[in-house]
């Protein structure tokens, strides 16, 4: 990653708030962002390209008590010094980037993944949900679509031919797809998250479960928070007990996303769509990449021959006949 | 519908992991604990295509009781039957944007 600010200047922010002994670990590193873990204390060195007013509101609504029970919520940083750049003294400027200090949690991850905790998920999305919107916040939509036209114009240069064409037309026919915001009329509106996944649940002490990373919190439709699940459904990847388990959690905890009883998926069809044609192109991208011929993992599809789709692995191709369908639907694109 | 455990003998010859037997209107039906992929004896699947004739011919079915634990929900028409994949093929994608 570009200018990540030296481990040495974050393990001395990471003393200023408490974190006690212990080496600087990178927990995660994208090509945006990153995450540091020193002692007790997890630093997020934030994106290059980050709105600080965006990012002040999104760090105020996490530290608000009103939001305890379901966010985590950041520690105060002080200034370093009379020169230092603090945002809501919620995150301090180091090495050119906006560095926020959280309290470490550990992250779900794939030993979860046959036990992943879905009523948590559910009952944790309808709360936020269901929160009122923070008044810094009013004006930030999330933008779960941020990364769609990247991923898409990403496939221009894999020669994966058939399987982009598929995916574009999937692309073409979805409804506001360049739009920042997701507000739209006849749904309802609240504070989301903008990037749910499972990676995002944290366990906190005996207290429960929180969510974490708000670099995408804002307002918008709350169904977009469940687009990726619904996605993973629709695609025949996510167990039917472990989709229903999700949306019964979510509809006994009150959350405003689905209609109380009746099919859930009218609700979320244009997010899982979306998300749908986003990991088609991710999936193209990837197998477009290198010579992909030579490693499908789980082996040769039997079903690969001679429909344009060779090259993309069992999960990827899910996704792109997924997508055939959804521009067959629309009309062809 | 009621489902009778009756044995846990069979591997599934797609993914090995263990096959339950269950019993599906009187016709025995093996299902892969893992990849969820059905095995069918010789006759079986004629028998349920009876069993589907007879559906279709018979008045609608009374309503199921009203405590129903967990319902479960279909996919959209663009989806893609469940059960094609391992877990740990995709998994990933659970934890990660």
């Amino acid at each position: 990653m570009e200018g990540v600010p030296p481990l040495a200047e974050l393990a001395g922010v990471a003393a200023l708030v408490g974190a006690g002994e212990g080496p600087a670990t990178v927990v995660s590193a994208r090509h945006d962002r990153m995450i540091v873990r020193i002692g007790a204390v997890a630093l997020k060195v934030h994106a290059d390209d980050t709105d600080p007013a965006a990012l002040a509101a999104r760090l105020r609504a996490a530290a608000d008590p009103s939001l305890a029970q379901v966010l985590l919520a950041p520690l105060p940083l002080p200034a370093r010094g009379p020169d230092d750049a603090t945002l809501a003294g919620l995150a301090t400027r180091v090495g050119g980037r906006w560095v926020s200090a959280w309290p470490f949690a550990d992250a779900l991850g794939l030993a979860d993944a046959d036990h992943a905790p879905w009523e948590r998920a559910g009952e944790l999305l309808a709360r936020l949900h269901r929160a009122p919107v923070p008044a810094g916040l009013g004006g930030v939509p999330a933008n779960p679509r941020r990364r769609l036209a990247r991923s898409v114009e990403a496939m221009s240069a894999t020669g994966l031919s058939e399987a982009r064409a598929v995916v574009l037309a999937a692309y073409r026919s979805l409804p506001g797809r360049v739009a920042a915001s997701t507000v739209a009329p006849g749904r309802p509106v609240a504070l989301i998250h903008g990037d749910w996944h499972m990676g995002q649940l944290v366990r906190v002490g005996a207290t429960g479960w929180r969510l974490i990373d708000i670099d995408d919190l804002g307002v918008g439709d709350p169904a977009w928070d469940l687009a990726r699940p619904a996605a993973w459904f629709a695609a025949g990847l996510l167990a039917p007990e472990d989709w229903a388990g999700l949306v019964a959690a979510y509809r006994s905890a009150g959350g405003p996303a689905l209609p109380a009883t009746g099919d859930p998926w009218p609700a979320v069809d244009l997010p899982a769509r979306t998300f749908t044609v986003e990991y088609a192109a991710r999936a193209v991208v990837t197998a477009g990449g290198g010579d992909a011929r030579l490693a499908l993992p789980g082996g040769a599809d039997p079903a690969a021959g001679g429909d344009g789709l060779e090259g993309l692995d069992p999960v990827g191709r899910a996704f792109v006949e997924c997508c055939r369908r959804i521009a067959a639907m629309a009309g062809g694109g | 519908m009621g489902r009778s455990l009756v044995s846990y003998t069979m591997q599934c010859p797609k993914c090995h992991s263990v096959m339950r037997t269950y019993n599906r209107g009187g016709v025995q039906i093996e299902q892969c604990d893992g990849c969820r992929g059905i095995f069918l004896d010789y006759g079986e699947l004629e028998a349920l295509t009876r069993l589907e004739a007879q559906w279709h011919a018979a008045p609608p079915p009374a309503a199921p009781p009203a405590h129903v634990a967990q319902q479960h929900y279909g996919q959209p028409a663009w989806g893609h039957g469940y059960g094609h994949h391992r877990h740990s093929s995709w998994a990933k994608m659970l934890f990660s944007t």
